[in-house]
């Protein structure tokens, strides 16, 4: 839909000349719109599998943030304000599809999840030897590392919807496990099980592809 | 582990994972790295989010 974009900075550019030398106005500049489009876009598809739904809930935060564009004095309050936003939204469309998210709560990926199970575990329930958690030397110092955020963006892609959308509400929103419940409609337990097989996933994919590969691999 | 940080967990089991992690170098290696996950999104949010800043403006060299 690059048709509606281009119209957000065409009516921005109506209510406010372009000055050149002050780029700070959020809608000034198509570039940084479509530019924060697009970090939106990418928030809203972890959360919202539906790719139609998830592109709404940016074009309505987009929508609600123009109409406040004047109160906002520089980009980042701006972002924050938009992505706030966008947060409610998500939030709002989980809820209508509550029942659809139930629905596929842990039968989808269960079979496959039984799968990692193995093979991470041996039938005792112990670590296989080479699938045992090492020492992570030094996580802080990965965020500094360009590559190691790709990696970290792969690993979180490769997630099934469900449980990147629970770990992402928990970790990166924030929310608490009964907002989660509660927007969501997965049960208390379901949602432990589901927080767990994310970072289960989530720890072997970076322990994988980042850890153990020595960080200055490119 | 994972439960752990959700809840408080009662005095058994606080008990049974802690003599559990004591057995076990790779669940306390686990407990670690969930920790780390939690950090490193939280990270993410800042790169995500302030990806552009940097390349838009440069003022604060």
């Amino acid at each position: 839909m690059t048709e509606n974009t281009v119209n957000f900075s065409r009516m921005a550019k109506m209510s406010e000349p372009i000055n050149a030398d002050q780029p700070s106005k959020p809608f000034d500049d198509q570039h940084y719109l479509l530019a924060l489009r697009q970090q939106m876009l990418k928030f809203s598809n972890l959360q919202i599998a539906d790719s139609a739904l998830a592109e709404d809930a940016v074009q309505e935060a987009l929508m609600a943030a123009l109409k406040k564009v004047d109160s906002f004095s520089g980009r980042a309050a701006f972002k924050t304000w938009v992505f706030a936003i966008l947060k409610n939204k998500i939030i709002d469309i989980l809820r209508q599809r509550r029942r659809f998210v139930e629905a596929d709560s842990l039968g989808q990926t269960g079979a496959e999840d039984k799968l990692l199970q193995d093979d991470v575990f041996n039938a005792g329930g112990h670590w296989h030897l080479v699938e045992r958690p090492q020492n992570w030397t030094e996580p802080q110092l990965a965020m500094q590392n360009q590559h190691f955020w790709r990696v970290f963006e792969v690993c979180l892609d490769h997630l099934p919807p469900q449980q990147a959308q629970i770990f992402m509400m928990r970790e990166f929103i924030g929310l608490d496990t009964g907002e989660i419940c509660a927007s969501t409609g997965v049960s208390i337990s379901n949602l432990h099980v589901l927080l767990y097989r994310a970072r289960l996933r989530l720890r072997t994919c970076l322990e994988k592809h980042w850890f153990l590969k020595g960080e200055d691999s490119d | 582990m994972s439960e752990s940080r959700e809840r408080t967990l009662s005095r058994r089991e606080r008990w049974a994972l802690a003599l559990h992690k004591a057995m076990c170098s790779g669940c306390r290696n686990f407990d670690r790295q969930i920790e780390a996950l939690s950090d490193l999104t939280e990270g993410f949010k800042y790169v995500s989010h302030g990806a552009d800043e940097k390349s838009n403006g440069n003022r604060e060299g």
